[in-house]
């Protein structure tokens, strides 16, 4: 290659090349050199590196390691940062004064002592690594933060819980205890007073207890403990359980006769669930009728829970199964529970390897459905 | 794996010798991280690169390898390789920072490229002082290999059935910490003579 070829080519570089000779002197000092550092090629070639770059201690060190050895050496912008001190060019801000810089220093292969240097910026991706770096820093004491929030929520939900049920139980008791001994003393106002305060600590003690559940499940401490037993002794139990609350509504609670016969998981968590499902059903439905049923379909049990009550608009069938989640259409029923119910359920339901889903439309009645494979059930 | 039938006091003056350039390579590395860095050969084994095909070292897990091409005397490659897991810990040890469990990025890499120059140099310049020769060098070069095994890592450089390989074990210990690499020479046959008679002069 010619000398006006191989200047032509080094000027080309999108980085920085410089050739020195034998004696140290500058024989190659290329474009890209001349438009970062403002030297020319008139102030550079034929000076020594060293006099125009007093200051470049660890680039004059490498230099003589190249001429000592003839092996190639390499810097690194982490082990070394700028080599040459190059001042960043105007309207370049990144938080640093020089240049960031790698650079290789060879000898050149029969070059008599002729040592070829390479300058790269590096500038930019040492920014945008800090930049990544101070963003996933942040990122993980964000996250941090969450979590550690998270359990104090839970921590402190769970202490309240447990400070309010214990008065709860006591005003519970007191009143059972006025209404059984002391109720012939009472006239009709006073006996309804205390009836009130009774039907209030059931809600409350009902809505803790939920808050009670959904930081057991959150928290991990709920196992799972299967037994076997048959749906209708699943179905006794809610009939006996839900009976004073249907029979204190204008709702008919229907248990249909199932061919579904014995089935082995949790009872109390599946009773749980539907417990929830139902109570949900009577909560909403003003006249008509909760039906709960149970069948096989396909490689599955299928509960579904059919009520004729007031439904729940498109917008809101996705979040029914949120924590703290309340249908904004009926606000008189706001105040009725802590809006975790559908969620513990589902939670429930994920629990015993079941999934929850749900069909309404408003005014139309509401269905829910719980579903669980026949091998999560120990049925063939 | 056999040492091709070279004499014991060959394969030790060349172990000898590589100690030594490691040592080098340790100090320079020492003072440039302003750590106590320390770097032994503990073992040295020479067989032909068909063993090494079938050899378990370094096998199932990737591969970071610094390689560079020398010349004159003698031809050949020389090559660093750390498994992906000690490259993490050797960078951290190095650079004094943790790195990202999935990736290198291009800065990591050029300052791993940097501590495999500097290992290489440290090997390769006492091997060319002790044995009195001229060798000329490539730039040094970092890839990322894979699970590709010592074979591939062996005959990608040099694709001749008579390649022969200077196996090095060698463990660097930065700050109390252990990290194993391999510090590799792959030379062809006549070149394998040229290294071997060079040293039984120098004895």
């Amino acid at each position: 290659m010619s000398g006006g070829r191989v200047f032509q080519t080094v000027d080309a570089l999108p980085q920085g090349f410089i050739e020195v000779d034998s004696q140290g002197l500058i024989t190659i000092w290329n474009r890209w050199l001349e438009e970062r550092t403002g030297r020319s090629r008139i102030e550079t070639l034929g000076h020594r590196l060293d006099e125009i770059y007093p200051d470049a201690v660890k680039l004059h060190k490498a230099i003589e390691a190249v001429r000592l050895t003839s092996q190639p050496v390499v810097r690194s912008q982490l082990l070394h940062q700028y080599l040459l001190p190059i001042p960043l060019p105007k309207g370049h801000f990144s938080g640093f004064e020089w240049m960031q810089q790698e650079c290789h220093i060879v000898a050149v292969e029969g070059g008599q002592g002729f040592l070829a240097i390479t300058i790269r910026d590096v500038t930019s991706v040492v920014v945008g690594r800090n930049r990544l770096l101070v963003l996933k820093a942040d990122l993980n004491e964000a996250k941090n933060a969450a979590v550690r929030n998270a359990q104090l929520k839970t921590d402190f939900l769970n202490m309240m819980s447990h400070e309010i049920r214990t008065p709860l139980n006591a005003i519970h008791m007191f009143c059972w205890m006025l209404l059984g001994h002391g109720s012939e003393k009472f006239d009709e106002d006073q006996r309804s007073c205390v009836e009130g305060i009774q039907r209030a600590v059931q809600d409350l003690t009902q809505q803790v207890n939920d808050v009670l559940d959904i930081g057991k499940i959150e928290s991990g401490k709920v196992s799972v403990q299967t037994e076997e037993f048959s749906i209708g002794s699943l179905f006794d139990a809610l009939r006996s359980l839900l009976r004073p609350l249907a029979n204190n509504s204008n709702v008919k609670l229907v248990f249909e006769p199932s061919d579904v016969g014995t089935i082995r998981t949790d009872f109390n968590k599946l009773s749980h669930i539907l417990r929830n499902l139902i109570t949900n059903g009577l909560k909403f439905t003003n006249q008509g009728s909760v039906t709960v049923s149970v069948q096989r379909i396909a490689d599955r049990i299928v509960w579904t829970v059919v009520d004729t009550g007031i439904g729940i608009p498109e917008e809101s069938v996705g979040r029914v199964f949120d924590d703290f989640y309340q249908v904004e259409s009926q606000p008189q029923l706001r105040m009725k529970g802590t809006g975790l119910g559908l969620s513990i359920s589902r939670k429930l339901a994920d629990l015993i390897g079941g999934a929850l889903s749900v069909k309404s439309k408003p005014g139309g009645g509401s269905s829910f459905s719980l579903s669980i494979p026949v091998e999560r059930l120990g049925i063939r | 794996m056999k040492n091709l039938g070279l004499a014991d006091d060959v394969v030790d003056a060349l172990l000898e010798t590589a100690n030594i350039g490691v040592g080098r390579a340790a100090s320079s590395l020492g003072e440039l991280t302003g750590r106590e860095v320390e770097i032994s050969v503990l073992e040295l084994v020479i067989f032909s690169a068909d063993a090494a095909v079938e050899t378990s070292e370094l096998q199932n897990v990737a591969v970071l390898r610094v390689a560079q091409r020398f010349s004159q005397a003698m031809e050949g490659y020389v090559m660093l390789l750390l498994n992906e897991a000690g490259a993490r810990r050797v960078a951290r040890l190095i650079l004094g920072e943790q790195l990202e469990a999935n990736s290198f990025d291009e800065i990591e890499q050029s300052a791993l490229l940097e501590l495999g120059n500097i290992m290489i140099n440290g090997v390769m310049g006492t091997i060319a002082n002790q044995l009195g020769i001229t060798l000329g060098y490539d730039v040094p070069y970092l890839e990322l290999k894979g699970t590709v095994g010592l074979g591939e890592l062996i005959f990608d450089l040099i694709p001749e059935p008579t390649t022969q390989v200077v196996f090095m074990r060698a463990s660097l210990k930065i700050s109390e910490e252990v990290v194993h690499g391999y510090i590799v020479l792959i030379l062809d046959q006549k070149n394998l003579e040229i290294l071997v008679s060079k040293l039984a002069e120098s004895m």
